[in-house]
């Protein structure tokens, strides 16, 4: 039976949030950085990055079982005591802030590039900041419905990059062998910004009905990811294929560069790489509206608000700002490097140093305050 | 006549006219008085009650009932006392009174004097078909009000309500507003009962429950909540009962005055609650777990929740091949997204990104706009408000004049105005097949909604081309999420990943035999149709 009041989603849900987190900006506007750090093996990058932070995403949860109705912003505290508790708080709360505003800046950059030459940037973002704000306003089941039928509706117009495959080219690929490792581990660094968004478990899991017999949040997020991963690593594929490694890195945006290539004679949609951006924009709301929600979430968890909505209205004029912030500044990439070795350090120490504290603690303290 | 005389009658006269004056607001200040306590509400837990003398009972039923042309009150003996027989001219079926009451009084020779309950002398002498026993007189006056007649004996406290109404009713006739091809034609007329028969008809189903609930301070219109009982879920038929009682209103004349009443949102853009004329679009969606409230006076009968996947089926959808069945569901959600975006895309597209189409269309249509004189976004404006006002015309219009203003109307807007180089004839076709989609909604208010949805997406696109299509878009289904229809939101389980067995009756229609699950949506108590599938496996 559907809940008819309860504020919470279903396992299957919170993969389409997860979802939503990671699939909206990211691709288009990192897919560059990737290709330049990883070179022609970007996309071996991806899958290992895929690995790696669903691994974290499972560790997530696990600390979430021993916290069921809490939030990392309660149980962080409880963990590492209450100032570097509230250190991570901030961390995760900066981090995320900041993710979103790197995303709509270049959101608004790509959107004016290839649809709104004529009109100022700024007007971009701050339209769409305001739609997203109206949407994360509402509960998190209103939310998920939102995001559940842009998923369905939107995710598969993205197969559109499998038209790209006439133009594919396997030797551009290449070499594999000898693999070349420092190169490897550049991408899988910036492989991070391709899955960047799945922390909202962390704030998001408390909703999750999971008691519920069905999937688990674990097996769950294990799917989202593989989904993810898949799709991830045959885009960067393709691109790679079709442009070469050297190529796509002097491109601003090779995802759509490589459909602007696609020429399908005879059809009414022959320009398909503004099919594509329209459809993006709704991928890039699903992101931000989550990440709105989770920083809202966070806010009013840290400072025990009854709603997330004053906090969420409080934050649009941040996220403006920064968004703007990172249009006048001189190299923004540098910015966007710093956010990412901080969500590097975030997901691959901090969560699984939490996970043995939370495992250590258990052991020793016999569960004084923990539940199993 | 001497003077004295002359003076004296003047002043008796003067004073007569004083006296007149101040008699005349006297009885102004009486006449006002007797209207307030008339207003004034009988205090909570108050009863009034019938006295034993049939002299005083009829002298309060007269001030009650004191300017009513078309009360009826008849004096006969019965039994060897007087009584009294109190009914509406028109409400009542009188001869059937005629028959059962006063033809067996006038004929009975028996005396029961002796007797001191009222209904023993009913059952020894009178022969109504049913009969209830009134001691109360509100209650009495009610049931007065309803087409009963009611008998008041002299000696006695207690009154009988006789149930005789019978009025003047529109017969069983077809749904004018929801015609389909195939499947029944009976509607439900504004008669409470004869609609609460139609729905029994349909099923011999124990479960099936009705309640009776009065609205309206002054009108006591009857409302009823039918539902199954163990299927819709409990507090859903708690919370319609909740808000029908809440209801604070002296009269209900529409089912719409309900609507507004129970709608959370003041000012929805799509009703949350669906009408319908039709009896086995009731009975369907009480089998889905739904409540639905039925009031006397209208053939409106609401079901509660209400959800996008509700607004797009129509009763034709299950009486065709499942192929074409889902083919049609599918033009039709098609035919949401036209009426709502088709204009806004063309503004975007010609105004804003003309690039993205294919060069000898983009051409084309440079061609035809030079000889337009007005904006793109000021051109569609025109012709949508015209279409507007051409729609609204129709809809007013006599049957018979309807044809000739259809003629009237598509000749000015198709072919004048495109002639005359107001608009360009593109433009034309748009609007005409915007307007064409709307009339694919099986909701009349719902096309009304999408109606007005679609002049706020047209402002959008004016000033933010396709982007501000596609956050318009956003928008307007973050609003349809968040719209509540009960507990439910609007989109209901539409494209849900955690109502996947729903989008068998979705987008398309799967046979009813692959479709062995109620909406989970909707929250019924048993999930399983009956003679359908529990875990995969048919049950026997």
């Amino acid at each position: 039976m559907v809940s008819r009041t309860t504020d919470s989603i279903s396992v299957l849900q919170l993969g389409v949030v997860v979802l939503a987190a990671t699939l909206g900006g990211q691709l288009i506007i990192t897919s560059r950085n990737l290709i330049k750090s990883g070179g022609e093996a970007a996309w071996i990058s991806v899958i290992a990055g895929g690995i790696v932070y669903g691994l974290v995403a499972v560790m997530m949860i696990k600390i979430g079982r021993h916290f069921p109705n809490d939030t990392f912003v309660e149980y962080m505290p409880k963990i590492w005591g209450k100032f570097a508790g509230g250190l991570i708080i901030l961390w995760f709360y900066l981090l995320f802030i900041a993710q979103a505003a790197v995303i709509l800046q270049g959101f608004g950059k790509f959107i004016k590039y290839f649809m709104f030459d004529k009109t100022p940037q700024i007007v971009i973002p701050a339209t769409m900041v305001l739609a997203c704000a109206y949407c994360a306003l509402h509960k998190i089941n209103i939310i998920v419905k939102v995001l559940s039928i842009l998923a369905v509706l939107t995710t598969p117009v993205l197969g559109v990059w499998l038209l790209a495959l006439q133009n594919f080219n396997a030797e551009m690929l290449l070499p594999i062998i000898p693999f070349n490792w420092p190169k490897f581990a550049q991408g899988l660094q910036s492989a991070w910004n391709v899955f960047a968004g799945y922390e909202i478990i962390m704030v998001v899991l408390p909703l999750v009905s999971w008691k519920s017999p069905g999937l688990s949040p674990e097996t769950g997020v294990v799917w989202t990811f593989a989904i993810l991963t898949v799709f991830f690593a045959v885009v960067i594929a393709i691109i790679i294929g079709v442009l070469g490694a050297e190529q796509a890195a002097l491109f601003t945006a090779p995802a759509v560069t490589v459909i602007k290539g696609v020429e399908v004679p005879g059809t009414f949609a022959e320009r398909l790489e503004n099919l594509l951006m329209i459809f993006w924009i709704p991928l890039v709301f699903d992101t931000i509206v989550v990440f709105m929600y989770t920083l809202a979430k966070v806010v009013q968890i840290k400072f025990s608000l009854q709603d997330h909505r004053p906090a969420l209205v409080m934050q649009i004029p941040i996220i403006f700002f920064l968004t703007e912030l990172n249009n006048h500044l001189p190299n923004y990439e540098i910015a966007s490097k710093y956010i990412m070795y901080a969500g590097i350090v975030f997901s691959l120490i901090v969560i699984p140093l939490s996970l043995l504290m939370v495992l250590w603690k258990q052991r020793s303290l016999a569960g004084d305050g923990y539940e199993q | 006549m001497p003077i004295a005389n002359i003076n004296s009658a003047n002043s008796n006269l003067k004073n007569l006219r004083v006296l007149l004056q101040q008699s005349e607001d006297i009885n102004v200040d009486i006449h006002k008085l007797i209207s307030r306590l008339r207003n004034m509400p009988v205090p909570a837990k108050t009863n009034m009650y019938f006295q034993r003398s049939l002299v005083q009972n009829r002298k309060i039923l007269s001030v009650i009932f004191a300017d009513c042309a078309d009360l009826r009150l008849r004096e006969f003996n019965l039994a060897g006392r007087r009584a009294l027989l109190i009914y509406i001219d028109g409400l009542t079926d009188t001869k059937m009174l005629e028959r059962t009451i006063l033809a067996k009084a006038l004929c009975s020779q028996e005396q029961v004097i002796s007797e001191k309950k009222i209904a023993k002398i009913i059952e020894q002498i009178l022969t109504p078909s049913a009969y209830t026993i009134a001691i109360k007189i509100a209650a009495a006056v009610q049931q007065i009000m309803m087409g009963n007649a009611l008998i008041v004996v002299d000696g006695f406290r207690q009154t009988v309500v006789v149930d005789s109404a019978e009025y003047v009713k529109r017969g069983i006739e077809e749904s004018k507003s929801e015609n389909i091809v195939r499947g029944a034609h009976d509607g439900f007329n504004e008669t409470l009962r004869d609609n609460i028969v139609l729905i029994r008809r349909r099923t011999k189903d124990t479960n099936l429950k009705v309640k009776i609930v009065d609205i309206g301070q002054r009108s006591q219109t009857s409302v009823a909540v039918v539902y199954v009982d163990n299927l819709a879920q409990s507090d859903l038929v708690e919370e319609v009962l909740r808000k029908l009682a809440a209801i604070n209103i002296d009269r209900l004349v529409l089912s719409y005055n309900i609507q507004e009443y129970i709608t959370p949102r003041p000012w929805p853009l799509f009703p949350t609650i669906q009408g319908t004329e039709r009896p086995d679009v009731v009975v369907a969606g009480l089998y889905e777990g739904r409540v639905a409230i039925i009031m006397d006076n209208t053939p409106w009968a609401l079901i509660v929740p209400y959800t996008y996947n509700t607004a797009m089926q129509s009763v034709d959808d299950y009486a065709m091949q499942v192929p074409v069945a889902s083919a049609v569901r599918m033009i039709r959600h098609f035919a949401v997204l036209v009426t709502v975006y088709l204009p806004a895309l063309y503004i975007s597209i010609v105004s804003f990104n003309p690039g993205m189409l294919p060069t000898a269309l983009a051409i084309y249509i440079a061609e035809l706009r030079a000889r337009a004189p007005f904006p793109t976004a000021v051109e569609a404006f025109i012709m949508v408000v015209i279409l507007e006002v051409f729609q609204e015309a129709i809809v007013r219009l006599p049957n018979r004049m309807v044809i000739a203003a259809s003629v009237v109307g598509g000749l000015v807007i198709g072919t004048t105005v495109a002639q005359a180089g107001l608009v360009n004839p593109l433009l034309v076709v748009v609007i005409s097949g915007t307007a064409i989609a709307s009339y694919a909604m099986t909701s009349y208010n719902f096309a009304m909604g999408l109606r007005l949805a679609r002049f706020i997406i047209i402002i959008i696109a004016s000033v933010l081309g396709l982007y501000g299509v596609i956050l318009g878009t956003l928008v307007l289904l973050v609003y349809m999420c968040s719209l509540e229809s009960f507990g439910q939101s609007f989109m209901g389980g539409f494209l849900q990943v955690d109502t996947l067995a729903d989008w068998r009756d979705s987008l398309v229609r799967l046979s009813i035999k692959n479709n062995p699950l109620r909406p989970k949506i909707y929250g019924a108590q048993d999930e399983t149709r009956i003679g359908g599938y529990r875990d995969g496996k048919q049950n026997d």
